[in-house]
């Protein structure tokens, strides 16, 4: 059975303007507390709406349905940031194979997933979570779940809660808020990377696994968000890997760059960080790789920032000893996605929730494509 | 609890399980008030709702085994989530159809119409339940309390009027069917009814005590009978169609030694000098060596019974013994630990001397025989539930091996009293012994605690109630010899 730690179960009471992200002394409280304060807070803060037309939950009993609406709503911002094409032929690289560097450390992952619960006559409800696992030699792994954090985004308080994370706690000068719908990716995005400095935080001389691409300056992570966060990471001398499944990073042939290693049957890596353009590398906080962790397994794009005095191809060699993988996919990231994503049913609670804690009046749920395609492509 | 779906003659019914007690055997109302019309239908089944979700969501927790995990949710979101994952739903059947006039109710039979989901579901009050289908005690001239409707502790009384016919108790050892039994007696003994019990167990002599060894309200009415110590019978009484049946049936006697054996028995009654130490004798003096011996091997099996006296003071007459229970009463037959050749005789000539009685227009009575299969051959079945039932025996069996009732039987069932059993072929024997869909013995007989079981048929005017057997005002447990005394 689960070993639930019931006591860490808790709700605090805050008001968003009084959230203490300051000590007595003035100084920053810690992310990981920043983090489990959250929870609860935009609950206690839900600005009050009449009605509520609940998600329409996607059915199929038997069958595996995770929710995660951050592919849905990254699209838009995916294709602002465009497709990147690197700037000569990723067949000259030679691929380094990957021995395992035998020294233990510790390791830790973040994922973060969110989802739409509905929506009212006033704004979109949305819920976010985050979930760090956290593994060190000798030790029993850890998982921490932050979330369902459940928040009520309208208009009225889209700057406010926007503002509060990027100026309050990620230090960015004031900016505007997205539109309504792009809110729940945004605050996904704000908790995850607390979450990868929490992770950051919890070991040191480890590695610390992140979904994703090191990328920043893009439309929802300033430079500055996640600089601060790879140098949180390296004062405690962890390198920083970042895992993606999908890369926007392009072959002059057109193919992914995934395919790189197309054919290699060992661990093995591609560092192609030099063919990435010059104006795209310089929003890459980290060196960018093709890697495959296991013979059988899939290749990844990899970022690395590794730790000082040390490389990427250690850290990887590093990580390929000190992790498991599964379809080459390392289990500490896994492991964080699993815990992170949204079930149907956590949904339909989280609904339910809404409807009874805000006494909101429950509209059918409406999908448009259903209605006017169904049964094609419905 | 709302309605979901509808399948044939079945309603899904959702509820949350912590605002609402459901339970198999429990009588709901759907009623849609807008039309006046509505369901009165009856859980058989109850399960958890298989959401998409719940899978990921067991594997997920399962799958990381025993490691620690800190979780920060709000406090309101564990418990919706409980609330979400074990959503249930409840399987029930319709069983009447509910029209409402100037806000008067009134029971039908199903039309096949149904409510839509606005309709509102109440859990049924039995005391309405029972008024309506016209099973309400103080309208009984003879009143019969079966047990107490297991949910609403509601007393379910039906009328002895009902019990004349065939009565089928099922139930696994230790279920509680002998004691319904016991109750269903001591009820028509109230009712001045006579009864025969064939008592495989020798547990019915003990209601003449109550708890504490005193005589209890029946102790004149129930009449124990031994074989051979107070049940004997003299071979005029017994007569040769019984007698030698029981040689040739029993005993495995041939033709011609029952043949040679009837001719002696018809000489010594002509000469008025029939008893069974005089056939005894004559067999040994009269018959040829070849087929005396045969006989003689036989006789003294039954000399070994006890069962046969000579002379008519020492020797019972179920006339007799009837007598003493002119108002009301009961006469057990131990057949505890009785070998077979006792048995078949005994019941043999009961059953025959009783179906002569009738004939000759003694009162209609009732029979409790429990695991018959051990003691009726094939045509007492056959006329059971056509001669004997014509002239006024009503029966009532107790077994639990009911494939071992023969199917003659239970197609002629008026009454089931179905106590906890889960194997699909006795279920499937038994579903021809009521109106009701095999659905509902099959989810519901798995589902019966102790002492609780499904009560159907001409005493609850074929709508099936879950009842829990009452206590006895009498001392009721069989005793069972024990090698362990403790646990």
């Amino acid at each position: 059975m689960q070993s639930l730690n019931r006591s860490a179960i808790k709700s605090r009471v805050f008001i968003i303007a009084s959230l203490n992200i300051y000590d007595s002394r003035g100084m920053l409280v810690s992310e990981e507390d920043i983090l489990r304060d959250f929870v609860g807070i935009l609950e206690e803060n839900f600005p009050q709406a009449e009605q509520f037309r609940p998600r329409d939950i996607p059915v199929g009993v038997g069958k595996f349905i995770y929710i995660n609406d951050e592919d849905i709503d990254r699209h838009d911002d995916l294709i602002e940031e465009g497709t990147v094409e690197l700037s000569s032929d990723i067949d000259s690289i030679g691929a380094t194979d990957l021995e395992p560097n035998p020294v233990p450390v510790p390791v830790s992952a973040v994922d973060a997933s969110s989802a739409l619960i509905g929506e009212t006559n006033r704004g979109i409800i949305s819920a976010v979570r985050v979930a760090i696992w956290t593994q060190e030699p000798g030790k029993q792994a850890q998982l921490y779940r932050y979330g369902p954090c459940l928040a009520h985004f309208t208009d009225s308080n889209a700057d406010f809660l926007f503002n509060m994370f990027q100026q309050s706690i990620f230090g960015l000068p004031r900016g505007r808020p997205p539109q309504l719908y792009k809110m729940t990716d945004r605050l996904r995005n704000f908790l995850e990377r607390l979450g990868q400095r929490v992770a950051a935080s919890t070991i040191n001389e480890g590695i610390v696994l992140y979904d994703g691409s090191l990328r920043a300056a893009t439309v929802d992570t300033p430079l500055k968000m996640l600089k601060d966060t790879i140098e949180g990471a390296q004062k405690r001398a962890n390198s920083i890997v970042a895992i993606a499944k999908y890369s926007t990073l392009k072959t002059s042939g057109g193919d992914t760059i995934l395919d790189a290693l197309e054919g290699i049957l060992r661990p093995c890596v591609k560092d192609v960080h030099d063919l990435v353009i010059h104006k795209y590398q310089m929003q890459i906080l980290g060196r960018v790789h093709v890697a495959k962790f296991t013979s059988d397994g899939f290749a990844f794009r990899t970022d690395v920032a590794p730790a000082p005095r040390s490389d990427s191809t250690t850290a990887l060699r590093t990580l390929i000893h000190n992790a498991t993988f599964c379809n080459g996919y390392p289990e500490p990231l896994r492991q964080a996605h699993i815990h992170a994503y949204f079930t149907p049913d956590e949904i339909l609670t989280l609904q339910n929730m809404a409807v009874k804690k805000y006494n909101m009046k429950v509209l059918r749920p409406f999908d448009v494509r259903r209605c006017i395609l169904a049964p094609f492509g419905g | 609890m709302q309605m979901f779906r509808k399948y044939g003659d079945e309603v899904i019914l959702i509820y949350n399980p912590r605002m609402e007690n459901v339970e198999v055997g429990e009588n709901i109302k759907i009623v849609d008030t807008e039309v006046g019309r509505g369901l009165v239908v009856q859980v058989i089944e109850q399960s958890l709702v298989d959401l998409a979700g719940i899978l990921e969501d067991i594997i997920r927790a399962e799958s990381i085994g025993e490691i620690n995990v800190e979780e920060y949710v709000s406090a309101d979101y564990e418990q919706f989530h409980q609330d979400v994952r074990n959503m249930k739903f409840a399987r029930a059947k319709i069983r009447k159809e509910l029209t409402v006039h100037d806000r008067k109710e009134n029971v039908a039979d199903w039309t096949g119409w149904i409510p839509d989901r606005g309709a509102t579901v109440t859990s049924i009050d039995d005391d309405w339940l029972l008024r309506q289908l016209g099973l309400v005690a103080r309208e009984f001239k003879h009143p019969v309390t079966l047990g107490e409707i297991t949910y609403t502790e509601i007393p379910l009384t039906t009328s002895a009027f009902h019990l004349q016919g065939i009565s089928i108790i099922v139930g696994k050892k230790g279920s509680g069917k002998s004691h319904i039994g016991k109750a269903l007696l001591l009820s028509l003994i109230d009712q001045k009814a006579k009864g025969i019990v064939f008592d495989i167990n020798d547990e019915y002599p003990p209601m003449r005590c109550i708890e504490d060894g005193s005589k209890s309200p029946y102790y004149n009415s129930i009449v124990p009978l031994d074989p051979g110590t107070n049940l004997r019978f003299t071979l005029p009484y017994v007569g040769p169609d019984v007698f030698i049946d029981v040689l040739v049936t029993t005993l495995g006697m041939g033709e011609p030694s029952a043949y040679e054996l009837r001719n002696i028995w018809a000489e010594l009654e002509e000469l008025n000098q029939l008893s069974f130490s005089n056939l005894y004798t004559a067999v040994k003096t009269h018959m040829d060596g070849k087929t005396r011996g045969a006989v003689i091997r036989r006789l003294d099996l039954l000399k070994q019974t006890d069962l046969f006296v000579d002379n008519e003071d020492s020797a019972t007459t179920i006339e007799a013994e009837l007598e003493k229970i002119a108002n009301g009463g009961a006469i057990t037959i131990n057949l505890k630990m009785k070998n077979k050749n006792t048995m078949d005789l005994v019941v043999q000539a009961v059953l025959r001397k009783l179906q002569e009685l009738l004939e000759k227009g003694l009162d209609p009575l009732f029979i409790f025989a429990e695991e018959a299969h051990m003691y009726l051959r094939e045509t007492n079945w056959a006329d059971a539930v056509t001669r004997m039932r014509h002239l006024g025996t009503y029966q009532i069996y107790m077994t639990n091996t009911p494939t071992a009732i023969r199917q003659l039987v239970i197609r002629q069932a008026d009454n089931l009293f179905l106590f906890h059993l889960t194997e699909p072929g006795d279920l499937a024997h038994i579903t021809p012994a009521t109106r009701i869909d095999p659905e509902t013995l099959d989810q519901v007989a798995r589902a019966l605690p102790p002492r609780t079981c499904l009560a159907v048929g001409e005493t609850t005017t074929h709508y099936p109630f879950v009842i829990t057997t009452k206590p006895l005002p009498v001392q009721t447990a069989g005793e069972t010899r024990l090698y362990f005394k403790e646990k």
